[in-house]
């Protein structure tokens, strides 16, 4: 599977772009970051972090900042939607 | 077991109020009750006296809080001072605590004023009492570590913990005071420590959990509020065994573990906090500014650690880690052995004046060894009270020669952690020398030497950085927020060992490889190795070998109901999770055939399932299955691609 073409993504982010995206989505979904979330959120920003992390080691250099941002916007989506439906 | 009962309403099950039937000993720490108001207008009476430390089960539920609303309490959001964890390091040799004072952190001392306190546990008459709050002797007291020597104290706990009788380590660890008996068959060893006249046995474990209830005591009436959750540090080379010990002790003491924390990275956070606020007086932004990479060299008196991470904005990344069962107590016992190369016959038949000129010869020689951090040369001058007296001069040259062993092995962590994590010594922006051998001279020379620089860093005490870590980690972790930024930073750790699988033929495949950040979720897909083989074992270890037998056993479990199919063609999945409390699940199930789609309900395992590390479970296996129920890796190109 193709990540750059299963989300249109370009391959230009620099090295620089890529580690700077991983940290800034690490600091949104670390379960340090969540000790204080509900549980649903808290599992869902775990999740997410995993998955940031498998994409950024897995993919490394060659990976586009761009998914980890769509990563991260899928994230806040989900865990909002799976809060709200717990409620 | 602590007790927390709300005075307004006195709800507790009594199953909680009696302490266990087969509880061997309580151990009573206060006779009355003391009295803490909480935020949110409750009132808590504490109740130690129920305290019972010795062998009763892990309970699921440490600690119990009842209140009007919530019989559980765990989820409810109180007050984030009232849950904060403080950090601990319990070191093979010496102590510390830390907690987030609401400006910085600050070390806790003990009655004696001491920040770092002597590691062990005093077993007298029919009490055993750790001496924390009154111990913690300083190496200067010779008389005290006399009595530490004497067979009646457990100390380096840390070495012993988690460990088997067939480990080299515990063999090791016969020279000591108190009695290591080994029968090498791969069960915990049995060790015991002289009280009245007699070897009483005791357990790793229980001393830790002594220990820990009188650091967990010593801190309460300082903090005056109730302590559970703890971020403890331990040695990056311990393996899933040594840190479920290391829980439990904490269980039994009445703590809660919120992190379990590799030394290094605990420095490392603390390094990251130390960057960030440098960035911010600099540049006056919270701007993530340039990344620095440091390497982390931390060397106490049981294990040595190396680590590399990569800093920036205030999250710090761990690169790699290396670590080993390699310390002060290997240095110690290297200059024994060369100040009088019988020292075997000293501990072999455990007569009481030699066990005494044992630990006068340990206290000496480790004087010796300290001053030789400043000196060229050092005089040697002790009675052994046998009649030998040893009156000699050691050189530094000398010292290092016989330790040359314990040099190599930090130089060929160093190399070894650097190639991991591709990084070259010119990458390397500060070299963090940390933990009380990095005071050593030809350690710091060798260290600086491999990283090709003139000075280490500075601004870190080499014995507090990793616990004012650790209780950094606690306030970051309990949701603990700064006003000035103090605490806007993360650590992301990374596993210190590779977690796998047995595949046909006795070979390990790894899942999640060592170095992955945490949390971390993998999954690869295994094939059969029979024609029409419905069934198979998934035997999980951990480590670095090619082959299972040098990796440690976790535990094993069969998958079912796997479709029927020429040998190779069906696909097992085997998913490796790591949360953030780093419990290890291993999801596992046959798929239906040329889909991704699961043939019937996946399993769930918590691992370990085993206790200890026996190896022979995994040789009974193999006896009685035999291949039969052997899996096989898929070329790499067949493996899902996806990010699941």
């Amino acid at each position: 599977m193709d990540h750059y073409k299963t989300l249109g993504l370009g391959r230009n982010a620099t090295k620089g772009e890529i580690k700077e995206a991983f940290r800034r989505s690490a600091l949104k979904f670390h379960p340090d970051k969540h000790s204080q979330s509900s549980k649903e959120v808290r599992e869902g920003a775990s999740l997410m972090f995993k998955q940031a992390s498998e994409a950024y080691e897995g993919i490394g250099t060659a990976y586009s900042v761009q998914l980890l941002v769509m990563l991260a916007r899928d994230i806040v989506e989900g865990v909002a939607r799976r809060a709200g439906s717990s409620d | 077991m602590p007790l927390w009962v709300p005075v307004r309403s006195q709800v507790a099950p009594a199953a909680c109020l009696s302490p266990s039937p087969e509880a061997p000993r309580a151990l009573s720490l206060f006779s009355s009750s003391s009295v803490f108001p909480l935020p949110n207008s409750q009132c808590l009476v504490w109740r130690t006296d129920l305290l019972v430390i010795s062998s009763f089960r892990m309970a699921e539920q440490p600690y119990m809080v009842a209140s009007d609303s919530e019989t559980t309490g765990d989820d409810k959001s109180q007050s984030a001072f009232h849950d904060l964890a403080i950090g601990i390091e319990v070191g093979t040799s010496k102590c510390s605590i830390a907690v987030w004072n609401g400006a910085q952190v600050e070390l806790l001392r003990n009655t004696r004023k001491q920040k770092a306190m002597r590691s062990y546990v005093m077993f007298k008459d029919d009490t055993s009492t750790g001496e924390v709050p009154s111990g913690g002797a300083s190496n200067k007291t010779a008389y005290e570590e006399k009595e530490i020597l004497s067979g009646s104290a457990i100390f380096n706990m840390k070495r012993l913990i988690g460990r088997a009788d067939t480990d080299p380590i515990v063999h090791a660890s016969k020279n000591l005071p108190f009695v290591v008996q080994t029968l090498d068959i791969g069960v915990k060893p049995f060790i015991a420590a002289l009280v009245n006249n007699v070897w009483r046995s005791t357990t790793p474990e229980e001393v830790l959990a002594i220990f820990l209830v009188e650091l967990k005591t010593m801190a309460e009436v300082q903090l005056k509020r109730p302590i559970r959750n703890v971020v403890l540090t331990i040695p990056v080379s311990f393996n899933r065994f040594q840190q479920i010990r290391v829980e439990r002790a904490c269980t039994m003491a009445g703590l809660h573990v919120l992190r379990l924390m590799p030394e290094p990275t605990a420095v490392a956070l603390l390094y990251a906090q130390q960057q960030q606020q440098q960035q911010q007086s600099l540049h006056g932004s919270m701007g993530s500014g340039c990344e620095k990479v440091a390497l982390i060299f931390n060397m106490g008196a049981g294990y040595c650690d190396v680590a590399t991470t990569a800093t920036a904005g205030g999250v710090s990344q761990i690169k790699a880690m290396q670590g080993c069962t390699l310390g002060g107590e290997d240095i110690l016992k290297n200059v024994l052995y060369h100040l009088l190369p019988n020292f075997d016959s000293l501990y072999s038949n455990r007569d009481m004046n030699k066990i005494r000129s044992m630990g006068l010869l340990r206290i000496a020689a480790q004087d010796a060894i300290h001053r030789l951090s400043t000196q060229s040369s050092v005089q040697i001058n002790v009675d052994l009270g046998d009649g030998t007296k040893m009156q000699r001069v050691l050189h530094q040259s000398e010292f290092e020669e016989v330790n040359r062993n314990v040099f190599e092995i930090c130089e060929k962590l160093i190399k070894l952690c650097l190639a991991d994590s591709k990084l070259a010594a010119e990458d390397i922006n500060d070299v963090i020398l940390v933990g009380g051998c990095s005071r050593i001279p030809k350690i710091r020379s060798l260290v600086l030497g491999l990283c090709k620089k003139e000075k280490e860093y500075e601004g870190m005490d080499a014995l507090e950085a990793a616990v004012t870590g650790a209780a950094l980690e606690g306030a970051v972790a309990s949701g603990i927020t700064d006003p000035s930024g103090s605490l806007d930073m993360l650590t992301i750790q990374a596993t210190p060992l590779s977690l796998g699988i047995r595949v046909h033929g006795g070979g390990f495949v790894p899942i999640i490889q060592r170095n992955t950040a945490i949390p971390a979720r993998k999954s690869m897909i295994f094939t059969t190795t029979q024609d029409g083989q419905t069934e198979a074992l998934i035997v999980v270890y951990e480590g670095e070998g090619k082959m299972v037998e040098e990796n440690h056993l976790m535990g094993y479990f069969k998958v079912t109901a796997i479709p029927l199919a020429p040998k190779g063609t069906a696909e097992i999945s085997v998913c490796m999770d790591i949360d953030a409390a780093n419990t290890l699940r291993v999801f596992a199930g046959a798929m239906m055939l040329g889909t991704d789609r699961a043939n019937s309900p996946f399993f769930e395992v918590r691992m370990p399932t085993l206790d200890d590390a026996h190896g022979w479970c995994a040789q009974a296996l193999v006896k009685t299955h035999g291949s039969a129920l052997d899996l096989t890796t898929i070329p790499k190109e067949l493996q899902p691609q996806k990010v699941q």
